[in-house]
């Protein structure tokens, strides 16, 4: 049986291979139907393996021969997925299957515009490389599927080349990207040279003294930190996820932003175990930055989409305030359950970041537009729609029992109640940025699904989107709630990845916790039951009640019409973005000093060159002189 | 088992009990108004009727409009239900009070739902403006609630509530506690999201008959949850210290119950009564002086981060 597991790991493999080689020799929608129907199916093969892996705390593994002819210098390739590589094939799996399916019926609206060849062979490759980069156990293929992974990313962005803002910011995510991996190369290749082996088992053998240390601490938060859109590194996830068509943004904020803080913890917590109080107040104040800065930016955006990509930089911020916390908090067992709330967090967010785009996707299906002042009322035609939306919005406000609650209440409880100032003032932040979350969602689902109908939206031409599109909105809504409720069937195995990681002695917190967690349990069953009861009686009073239906009410005037009267998008929030205007000037100065001096360099530079050819040999020059310094660095000091 | 069974005959009393609190807001600000003012039990007589009105849904409405109210007060008696009035360690856990503060984000987010479901433009005015103010005192009582956190290491309502830690930092949380239940109370001058005069009653305008009943009904529990909480934290050690002495459980933490209530209840009519002194604040002064008072928690947190 387990032989038949293990060998399922390659099969996965195969399968996208498949999906990525052969469907492009078909033409137009046939590629893309195959590739969406291989892609999902090895999505479900992910989901139930990690599943294996995860709930049973198993290491599934499969050897792969490499020919002779190759000439690699090695005979096999292993495919290795542990526990904590389980945690994010699972949200791989799942976005995966949901996006491809989705994927059906929307990438066919680019039929005779876009490139669909192209699509069906870079897609399942996206979705191959992350695959590969979270069951290596191998640091060269690791950066090898990194590059592989930005890349296709790259072209997945710039999928509607014919518009400029696409290009643009396509080009902008790659060289932020590379520059990125530039560090993260660095450091990796510096280790690998210092440790005379490539494998991850080696690597946690090495001893550092502090200089290389704090190097490598400032190397790898700033070159995962460019990956997961983490303040002041941030300015290209708000242009790039906007641009990709939905379902592959739902991939990246869900999925591909998420592989950083998986480096991280693989590398920079796991195998080299650096300093961890160093790294904890690090990656704690850049997340609580993040949260921060991202969720007031969404407050004043207008495009849906743009909006939740910022979104995704303040959500990113409190996986990294939990997870910089709970390292911060080490060796106290607080820490244990700060961490895994923060990795809880990431399958969270991805499932209900994931909807999200879906849902401005299926409304970009129907009407055409993103831009949330000319939408409205859309929840009178597309009610699976809405409903998906409303409940991811709810979800990721943190409103209980969905699943944003449990996660974002344990990061704040455990960061409130350890007694270290800095958590505990980054805490409050927390939940006010819960707040602001709630503040600009409730913006969305209003200018959206609620409000009036914008100018642009016809009732004749919307109504719900096709079979595909409704069933992985469906299913997405659906674990937004059972997550909620059935909290700790993820929580536990997460919980006991890190207490073998971190090795803490968390008997008491784990007893403590589920003691807690039961009485949660309680209080949501009350929730539920009260919920049901009162929808209960809300049918019957439908039933009892005479019922009349009116034009709505505007104070008995014929001229107020209620379209005319609708609050614009974006004077929703002015009085608090005037009140609270210091963030904005924060903001300004964050990019006077730092972004656009740094941004502008780079352009600068490729634009002088003219092409990115010479920038990449720039960098690899760069990145030799790097790897020369930390050596030296290692061997001197 | 019986100290369960305390706790949710609370909870059911309290329900009861909310509009004869509400009759009794209501006379003492027609007092102060120089006013005769309704009977005591108006507000019950208010219910009875409009659960007797005919039901107008707005042609615009989505099957949200019908929900929404159902969802906010479902929402409002669970917060209800987790509130410790008996002071006793039966129903609460480690960061209810975080629950609680979400329940009570929920309750307003639900009812505001409903008002956009409707379609009516003052509903999404109201909505704007209700969730500004959501967000403003979220930062105020966040850091209220970090200051508690310091000062009892715990984030337990019971356990906040029995500890008895006197210091400068404590009392100016208790403070800004009493302030959020102030703004969260959504009278005068916080009202911004209700303002009749200006977008009539903005979310609940096409609420009718039962749903305009069952919203009325979940606002004045948010009111009176804002109005416990404070109580619970503040006045709860005084309460344990005073019925430490009496031997028998079961009297002891009907004796709490029953304090706790009657403080919740003079609390919920004393900030009553200092709003009718107000009148409403524009929607920006209304966030201005929230930010101002914003200062009052975060002294209160650096005073207790320094160990006062």
């Amino acid at each position: 049986m387990l032989e038949i597991i293990n060998e399922s790991l390659i099969s996965i493999l195969i399968i996208l291979l498949a999906a990525s080689f052969v469907s492009p020799l078909m033409r137009g929608a046939k590629s893309l139907t195959t590739s969406s129907l291989l892609t999902s199916a090895a999505s479900i093969l992910m989901i139930l393996l990690s599943l294996e892996a995860l709930l049973k705390d198993l290491t599934l593994t499969a050897e792969l021969a490499i020919p002779a002819f190759l000439n690699l210098g090695v005979t096999s390739y292993s495919l290795i997925l542990d526990p904590l590589s389980a945690i994010f094939t699972l949200i791989l799996g799942l976005i995966g299957f949901t996006a491809s399916i989705y994927g059906l019926s929307y990438i066919r609206r680019y039929l005779g515009v876009g490139n669909l060849t192209l699509y069906s062979f870079i897609y399942p490759a996206f979705i191959l490389s992350m695959y590969l980069l979270l069951t290596t156990y191998d640091v060269i293929a690791f950066i090898i599927f990194w590059e592989l992974m930005t890349i296709t990313a790259f072209f997945l962005i710039s999928f509607e080349r014919e518009k400029e803002v696409a290009r643009r910011a396509a080009l902008k995510y790659l060289i932020m990207s590379y520059s990125g991996s530039g560090l993260i190369i660095v450091s990796l290749m510096a280790l690998v040279v210092l440790c005379g082996s490539t494998s991850y088992l080696d690597l946690s053998k090495l001893k550092f003294n502090d200089a290389l240390q704090y190097t490598l601490i400032t190397f790898l938060t700033i070159g995962f930190g460019i990956k997961s859109a983490l303040v002041p590194m941030h300015s290209w996830l708000p242009d790039a996820h906007p641009e990709a068509p939905s379902n592959v943004s739902a991939l990246l904020s869900g999925v591909m932003i998420k592989m950083a803080v998986y480096g991280l913890i693989r590398f920079a917590i796991q195998l080299l175990s650096l300093n961890h109080y160093v790294l904890g107040l690090i990656l704690a104040s850049l997340g609580i930055a993040s949260a921060l800065f991202g969720s007031i930016m969404a407050l004043i955006q207008i495009d849906s989409k743009k909006l939740m990509a910022y979104s995704s930089v303040g959500q990113i911020g409190y996986v990294f305030l939990a997870i910089g916390g709970g390292l911060t908090l080490y060796p106290d067992p607080l820490s244990i359950i700060a961490i895994s709330a923060g990795i809880l967090h990431v399958v969270n967010h991805a499932i209900f970041k994931g909807l999200l785009f879906l849902t401005a996707g299926s409304i970009i299906y129907r009407t055409g537009s993103r831009d949330l002042n000319k939408l409205g009322g859309l929840a009178r035609y597309m009610p699976i729609t809405t409903s998906s939306g409303l409940i991811a919005s709810l979800a990721i406000s943190g409103m209980p029992p969905l699943n944003g609650f449990v996660s974002k209440w344990l990061i704040i409880i455990s960061l409130l109640i350890s007694g270290n100032s800095i958590l505990t003032v980054y805490a409050a932040i927390a939940i006010f940025v819960s707040a602001l979350t709630a503040g600009y969602f409730m913006k969305y689902l209003s200018r959206a699904f609620l409000a009036n109908p914008g100018p642009s939206i016809k009732g004749e031409d919307i109504m719900e989107v096709p079979l595909p599109m409704a069933i992985s909105e469906a299913i997405l809504a659906a674990l937004c709630v059972l997550l909620g409720v059935y909290f700790q069937a993820l929580l536990m195995p997460i919980l006991r990845v890190f207490n073998t990681i971190l090795s803490v002695d968390s008997e008491t917190v784990i007893d403590l916790l589920l003691s807690n967690a039961f009485k949660l349990l309680q209080s949501f069953a009350i929730i539920l039951m009260i919920m049901a009861a009162s929808s209960t009686i809300a049918l019957c009073l439908l039933r009892i009640s005479r019922i009349r239906i009116t034009p709505v009410w505007t104070f008995g005037s014929r001229d107020l019409i209620p379209q005319r009267l609708s609050l614009d998008s974006s004077s929703y929030y002015t009085e608090f973005t005037h009140t609270y205007s210091f963030g904005y000037e924060l903001r300004y100065y964050l990019y006077k000093f730092i972004i656009d001096p740094l941004t502008n360099a780079f352009m600068r530079f490729v634009s002088y060159y003219n092409n990115i050819d010479t920038y990449l040999y720039f960098t690899l020059v760069i990145l030799s002189i790097f790897i020369t310094a930390l050596i030296v660095i290692a061997v001197v000091i | 088992m019986l100290t369960n069974l305390l706790a949710a005959l609370c909870v059911i009393f309290v329900v009861l009990l909310i509009p004869i609190i509400d009759g009794f807001e209501r006379r003492i600000r027609a007092r102060i108004q120089s006013r005769i003012g309704p009977p005591l039990k108006q507000t019950y007589y208010d219910l009875v009727k409009l659960f007797r009105k005919e039901l107008l849904i707005p042609n615009t409405a989505s099957r949200l409009f019908i929900l929404a109210p159902f969802i906010s007060i479902s929402t409002s008696i669970t917060a209800l239900a987790i509130i410790p009035y008996t002071l006793n360690n039966s129903i609460g856990f480690e960061g209810d009070l975080i629950l609680i503060v979400y329940l009570m984000i929920f309750a307003s987010i639900a009812t505001l739902l409903g008002g956009l479901a409707s379609g009516n433009p003052f509903a999404e005015v109201s909505s704007s403006r209700e969730l500004t103010l959501v967000m403003a005192s979220e930062l105020f009582l966040g850091l209220t609630i970090a200051t508690l956190a310091v000062k009892y290491g715990s984030l337990s309502l019971v356990k906040i509530s029995t500890a008895i830690v006197v210091s400068p930092s404590v009392i100016l949380a208790y403070m800004a506690l009493a302030y959020y239940a102030f703004i969260k109370s959504s009278r005068t001058p916080y009202d911004i999201a209700e303002a009749e005069p200006e977008i009539a009653s903005g979310y609940a305008i096409e609420f009718s008959g039962p749903l305009l009943a069952i919203t009325i009904l979940s606002n004045l529990m948010k009111r009176f949850i804002a109005s416990s909480l404070f109580t619970v934290i503040s006045l709860g050690p005084l309460i344990a210290l005073l019925t430490m002495p009496i031997a028998n459980d079961v009297l002891r933490i009907s004796v709490n119950a029953m304090l706790t209530i009657l403080l919740s209840i003079a609390t919920y009519l004393v900030l009553g009564s200092i709003s009718t002194t107000y009148g409403r604040y524009r929607v920006r002064h209304a966030v201005e002086a929230v930010k101002k008072c914003s200062i009052m928690p975060l002294i209160s947190l650096m005073l207790a981060l320094l160990g006062l």
